[in-house]
């Protein structure tokens, strides 16, 4: 008996470690086509436009010129394999209703929130910037912007998908940021990021 | 010639042997390059670079051990948070993350490591036994790398990374290795100082580094990945065997031969470095196994581990030669290592042996004393941390996400690489969720400025001479070039048949 329809539906499905995950990729395939097509016709235009200060040999626009180029047919090459998968339209119906599950489903908003958290906290550290010195018994002991911030953030990370008490999250969060910034500070004398 | 050879090395023993403070600070210097190693994202180079600020006060003899034991740690550090947690320390660890955590997945995560670890330590003896033995071959073979052979080696390394990691569509991986060469390109341009794709920002001149790339790519991206599932898989916590029997590795012996030759010989390239040797002998592995291991390639191979693990570590012994001889690090890590030497008024190059007779003798006794207390200290280390990182992904995400921001700072103590960090973890994201993988980008962003340079500076050479004279005069180059289209030949046109052996990817 055939079993290659079999085989090949759960290849699509597989997600294997440190490579990607498969899913439905027709018309994800197709979409990436147009997007670096495009990136590398940008890219060809940026790298055209450059000054050629002394030889053509040396010109700095030559190798990204010669790159994006490669990366113009690359991109063709994906796209002509995708439309072997499927047409024009069975491609971007499947990148629509890729799109439309990945917004339906929990894990996709979960993805999107926990990038707007992260996005929050680098913002926050590179905006804050106070520190406070406390001195014990024969150095000063540091809390900076940097501690506060990421406490609070890694935190409130924590009560979302740890799922514990807000309390536990918060002590977890506090003992682990504090040794590692101490470590850092103290033990490797590196800077952290704050007070910028 | 081999009694003068012979009498320093038996005077560097009987100093190294009647020092026991310096044994103290190499088993210092291992500990904290594991622990640094182990760190997701936090890499060797910065450790080296970091750490090389604590060598001031000390001795010449005593910086040199420290900084040995922390590079030779840190590079087997980097495994550990690889296997366990899918992140790699380093660029060059990415094979044995994709073999590894597959493994760590089926709860063989301790053997997994304990195969690493044991690689490893096969890997530095044949590196600097190899160095020992052959050092005027070997650099004499290295020294026939000039510009085109380096721009062409720097192109095979991203090509076949990006076969390797894309298998059956290896497009992909050249795609995703592309894109890294154009973000490799922003900043000055190296030979006439021209602004390339800058637009206008000051902070864009510097470039980007990869290592906030590599940090957002494999430590960001893998917590917006692995965060928002409903049930994140962990590593089983039973840490079972942990170094595999002796007769198993016996088996690998010339596994390990090849790796470790390819690993040395890599290394001693200047510039080339830990990620081609690690890539290449993963890549020349896949190729030589049997049919019932190719099957296992990519999910989970004990000879692929040895495959990458031994070239990475052997590329240690390796790259330290380039740098005492001729004074050009093999990689970036061996700069920090020339830095320290500089530090203690070693000129190093190729008066190293007329004017510090025995340095380099006592810096490869060094390197063999590191060894042995890598391999000590990580059979001690590796059960905790199997139990550390079989925690819930929920909890040990979260604590990652400081140490990205704090790891991407610290190379420069630029904010700006944090924003980089930012957006290469969210690009990462998008990549992986289209099915691109991501090393290939990191290695092109890496090599990108290497083969650059070293294409235009070749250009220059040629300039008058005819395409046939370039072919015939540079054989070496030739046969590279050969290489690098076969690589993109193979990729293109034999694609069908790998898949139906059932490869990487099936």
């Amino acid at each position: 008996m055939d079993d290659r329809p079999k085989r090949k539906a759960k290849r699509n499905q597989e997600t294997l470690p440190g490579h990607y995950e498969r899913g439905p990729v027709v018309g994800k395939n197709f979409a990436s086509a147009v997007v670096i097509g495009v990136l590398a016709m940008v890219f060809m235009v940026l790298s055209l436009r450059l000054e050629v200060p002394g030889s053509i040999y040396t010109a700095p626009g030559m190798l990204p010129f010669i790159v994006s180029l490669t990366l113009f047919f690359m991109a063709v090459g994906l796209g002509i394999s995708a439309l072997r998968q499927g047409s024009i339209g069975d491609n971007l119906g499947g990148l629509a209703r890729h799109l439309k599950n990945y917004a339906v489903d929990q894990e996709g908003r979960r993805t999107v929130m926990l990038i707007g958290m992260v996005f929050l906290y680098v913002l926050l550290v590179a905006v804050l910037s106070f520190d406070f010195r406390i001195p014990v018994f024969f150095f000063d002991f540091e809390i900076t912007s940097y501690e506060v911030v990421s406490i609070l953030v890694v935190g409130m990370i924590l009560r979302i998908f740890w799922k514990k008490s807000l309390v536990r999250c918060g002590f977890v969060s506090l003992i682990m940021i504090e040794a590692l910034v101490s470590v850092f500070r103290y033990g490797f004398g590196m800077i952290m990021p704050e007070a910028f | 010639m081999s009694a003068v050879i012979g009498g320093q090395i038996l005077e560097q023993l009987v100093f190294i042997a009647q020092t026991p403070w310096l044994w103290m600070i190499c088993l210092l210097g291992v500990t904290l390059g594991i622990f640094w190693g182990a760190m997701p994202g936090l890499s060797t180079t910065m450790a080296m670079t970091l750490l090389v600020g604590l060598t001031v006060e000390m001795t010449q003899a005593v910086a040199i051990m420290f900084m040995l034991g922390v590079y030779t740690g840190s590079v087997f550090g980097g495994a550990i948070s690889a296997v366990l947690i899918n992140i790699p320390g380093t660029p060059d660890a990415v094979p044995t993350m994709i073999e590894g955590h597959a493994l760590a997945k089926k709860g063989e995560g301790g053997l997994a490591l304990g195969t690493a670890l044991a690689a490893s330590f096969m890997g530095n003896w044949i590196g600097i036994i190899l160095l020992i033995a052959f050092i005027p071959a070997v650099l004499f073979f290295a020294l026939q790398f000039r510009s085109w052979e380096m721009f062409l080696l720097s192109l095979w390394g991203i090509a076949i990374c990006g076969s390797m990691s894309s298998t059956d569509m290896p497009i992909k991986g050249w795609i995703s290795g592309w894109i890294g060469l154009l973000v490799a390109f922003i900043g000055l341009d190296p030979i006439h100082g021209v602004s390339r794709f800058t637009f206008g920002s000051f902070a864009l001149g510097d470039g980007i580094n990869f290592i906030p790339v590599l940090i957002g790519l494999f430590g960001l991206a893998e917590i917006l990945r692995v965060l928002p599932q409903k049930s994140p898989a962990t590593i089983p916590s039973e840490v079972g065997r942990i170094l595999p029997p002796i007769r198993t590795l016996l088996r690998y012996t010339r596994v390990s031969l090849r790796s470790g030759l390819i690993g040395t010989v890599i290394g001693a390239i200047p510039g080339a470095g830990a990620n081609i040797a690690s890539f290449f002998s993963y890549d020349v592995g896949r190729r030589r196994a049997s049919q019932k291991e190719k099957a296992k390639w990519g999910k989970g191979s004990y000879e692929a581990i040895i495959s990458a693990e031994v070239a990475n570590n052997a590329n240690v012994g390796g790259s330290m030669l380039p740098t005492l001889a001729l004074g050009i690090p093999g990689n970036a890590a061996a700069a920090a290592v020339l830095a320290a030497l500089e530090l203690k008024n070693v000129v190093v190059g190729p008066l190293i042996q007329t004017e510090n007779p025995g340095l380099i003798f006592y810096i490869y006794i060094s390197l063999i004393i590191a060894n042995f207390f890598m391999y000590g200290m990580a059979v001690l280390l590796i059960k905790p941390c199997v139990k550390l990182f079989s925690l819930p992904r929920t909890l040990l995400m979260p604590l990652i996400l400081p140490i990205c921001v704090i790891g991407s700072f610290a190379v420069n103590l630029n904010y700006f690489d944090v924003y980089v960090m930012l957006f290469s973890g969210i690009f990462g994201y998008v990549l992986h969720r289209f099915g691109f993988p991501l090393a290939p980008l990191v290695l092109a962003v890496i090599l990108g400025p290497l083969a650059d340079e070293n294409l235009r500076r070749a250009l220059l050479i040629f300039e008058d001479a005819g395409v046939l004279n370039v072919l015939w005069d540079r054989k070496l180059g030739t046969i590279l070039l050969l290489v690098v289209l076969y690589t993109f030949y193979d990729g293109i046109f034999k694609r069908n048949d790998r898949n139906s052996n059932g490869e990487i990817n099936d």
